[in-house]
């Protein structure tokens, strides 16, 4: 559990989690000018190159959004509780309606659920490279000389370099290319005796195509971009787009070898006629129609494809409004203030903003603006202490260790600010010192852990960990919720 | 005859693989085909393939004096086999991400086919 807590406090898990949330915006866009392009694209080789390097740009946007948020986040997230001088019982001022601090709570576990995906998604495709090495020699026969020879033939018509093995496999379903520096082609045994020798040699062709084009490393390296990106749509979309216009490229490849688009769409329809599957899943919306019409029909595109891209673009706005960056309600809130703000004398305005800024309350800081003497204005003040002041009449315990702390904020906290205006002053201004402290100056990143017993209006057991990111004594509040609350008491008013 | 052979083990299904191919074979002929693709033994391919047909997944024909084998059951029964087997469905199911091939790893539905039929039938009409 407490590793738990670390992770979560910890700035890069936020920074992981941001770049998430962004990616997904970021990849609507590039799934949106993808859409437009093949709109315009032709030729399966653009489409398929244009498409390629649509998933090349989601990985290096997702990169590079992390290298810009991760020495950020620290400076991030206090930059966020300014927002909000209440943050500290940010739980119950939901009325606010400003969603940023509760994304801020959200970003650390979108990360840690994104870093479990990605270890499945990983474990997932280790097992498949495993079965692929089995795929290879199990219940695998060489298959005859005289197709073995074809093979060799066509493979310096196509001018590939590599020597390609020809085996039948009793475990293949279907033709299949295993393999990229030893490259490896399995047909389906009884397929070679079952076909004419015309359509093997265009299914050959289609083969050879791949291993010409480098497919079995492009999808190999594919798999990985997915797995990185699993929980991005857009990415699911470009993937599918990329895998179905190589097959595309083959056909034309294939086709223009063979120079009958008829012969070979035959050969296509004949094996998929031929194929053995175990458990015959009834489908719907096959992809070998619209191949075989293509290849008959090349000048009549489907244009399905950009509508998805719009739908994609639809699903993924959301993310992108979440994660649009907060400047603009920043600076609104700032606007407000001032204009509501009558001019005080400096002397007024330093005890409302310094040094009661943490402790006065909306009602009483907005009585104390309508004033309009100063004399009313002293009067306040005198009022305001003797409100907290726990033995009335006699001298103001509250006021006296109210300022005892500010003197201690400044005198220990102080790093290029103030010291009442770090996070550590406001919190002890606000709680006073912390009944248990765990400081680890010397460590990587390092932290204060401070706990208290008892925190009125937010519970028992209170943690608040402050961390210096960039090792100067500035010690942040480390991203997430600011308190971990054991106890059920927890969210009653302050009294 | 209601014997159903075991699962084959990895060897035997390679022995096993060649006799599909090629067709009903001696010894002799089945060693030929698996040396092709990797350095075998004889004795150790004859004495695989006796105890194949001890344990019923090769016929063996004592008519001629070399002995002619015969798979014992065909390759479709032997696949569905292999297929129902829980650990071999996940690791070719698996490695059907890692593959490319002519065909998508979704089998076509018989409507599908029917379509695809319709599309190559119009297409030689409108040529001729």
């Amino acid at each position: 559990m407490k590793t738990l807590e670390m992770l979560i406090r910890n700035p890069a898990i936020a920074a992981v989690g941001w770049t998430l949330l962004h990616s997904l915006w970021e990849g609507a866009i590039v799934a949106a000018v993808l859409g437009a392009m093949l709109l315009i694209l032709r030729t399966a080789r653009t489409r398929y190159l244009t498409s390629c390097a649509a998933l090349l740009a989601l990985v290096v946007l997702f990169t590079f959004t992390l290298l810009k948020l991760a020495p950020e986040s620290a400076q991030r997230f206090s930059v966020t509780s300014g927002i909000a001088p209440t943050w500290n019982i940010v739980a119950e001022d939901v009325t606010s309606g400003d969603w940023r601090p509760s994304l801020t709570a959200a970003a650390p576990w979108l990360a840690l659920f994104w870093l479990a995906g990605v270890l499945l998604m990983f474990g997932r495709y280790s097992v498949s490279y495993m079965s692929v090495r089995r795929f290879r020699s199990r219940g695998v026969c060489s298959a005859p000389n005289a197709w073995q020879k074809e093979v060799e033939q066509l493979t310096t018509r196509l001018r590939i370099s590599r020597p390609v093995r020809l085996l039948e496999s009793c475990l293949a379903e279907a033709p299949t290319v295993i393999g990229h520096f030893r490259p490896l082609i399995l047909m389906p045994i009884g397929m070679l005796a079952g076909l004419s020798p015309i359509q093997i040699e265009s299914i050959l062709l289609h083969e050879l195509a791949h291993i010409r084009r480098q497919d079995y490393l492009v999808n190999t390296l594919q798999r990985c971009i997915e797995s990185l990106l699993f929980y991005h749509p857009a990415m699911w979309w470009i993937s599918a787009v990329i895998r179905t216009e190589r097959e595309h490229c083959c056909d034309d490849l294939a086709v223009s070898i063979s120079g009958d688009p008829h012969k070979y769409a035959r050969a296509l329809a004949a094996l998929e006629q031929n194929r053995f599957s175990p458990a015959a899943v009834a489908a719907t919306g096959g992809s070998l129609v619209k191949r075989i019409h293509r290849l008959l029909y090349p000048s009549t595109a489907s244009a399905s494809a950009p509508f998805v891209g719009v739908l994609i673009l639809v699903l993924t706005a959301a993310g992108t409004v979440a994660a649009w960056p907060t400047k603009l309600s920043q600076s609104n809130t700032g606007a407000k203030q001032s204009e509501t703000e009558p001019v005080l004398e400096p002397e007024y305005s330093k005890w409302l903003h310094e040094d009661v800024g943490y402790i006065i309350d909306q009602s009483e800081r907005a009585a104390f603006l309508r004033l309009a003497t100063n004399e009313e204005r002293d009067k306040f003040i005198v009022q305001f202490w003797e409100r907290r002041n726990p033995t009335p009449g006699a001298p103001n315990k509250f006021k006296e260790e109210h300022y005892r702390r500010f003197a201690y904020t400044n005198q220990h906290f102080a790093s290029g600010v103030p010291g009442w205006q770090t996070d550590r002053g406001h919190i002890y201004i606000l709680y006073g010192p912390p009944d248990e402290l765990e400081a680890h100056p010397h460590a990587a990143v390092p932290n204060e852990v401070w706990l208290y017993h008892h925190v009125p209006g937010v519970g028992d057991n209170a943690t608040i960990t402050f961390v210096d990111s960039t090792g100067r004594g500035d010690y942040r509040l480390s991203p997430g919720a600011p308190f971990v609350q054991k106890s059920p008491g927890a969210g009653e008013k302050q009294p | 005859m209601k014997y159903t052979p075991p699962r084959p083990t990895d060897a035997e299904l390679e022995i096993l693989a060649v006799l599909w191919s090629i067709g009903p074979s001696t010894v002799r002929q089945v060693y030929d085909v698996i040396s092709r693709r990797r350095i075998a033994q004889y004795s150790t391919i004859l004495k695989f393939m006796q105890i194949m047909a001890e344990k019923g997944l090769v016929i063996r024909n004592q008519d001629q004096r070399a002995h002619v084998f015969a798979p014992a059951k065909p390759r479709e029964w032997t696949q569905q086999q292999l297929a129902g087997h829980l650990l071999e469905r996940a690791f070719s199911g698996s490695a059907k991400a890692l593959l490319v091939g002519a065909l998508s790893a979704r089998r076509a539905s018989k409507e599908e086919l029917a379509a695809i039929q319709k599309l190559l039938d119009e297409y030689r009409k409108e040529r001729r």
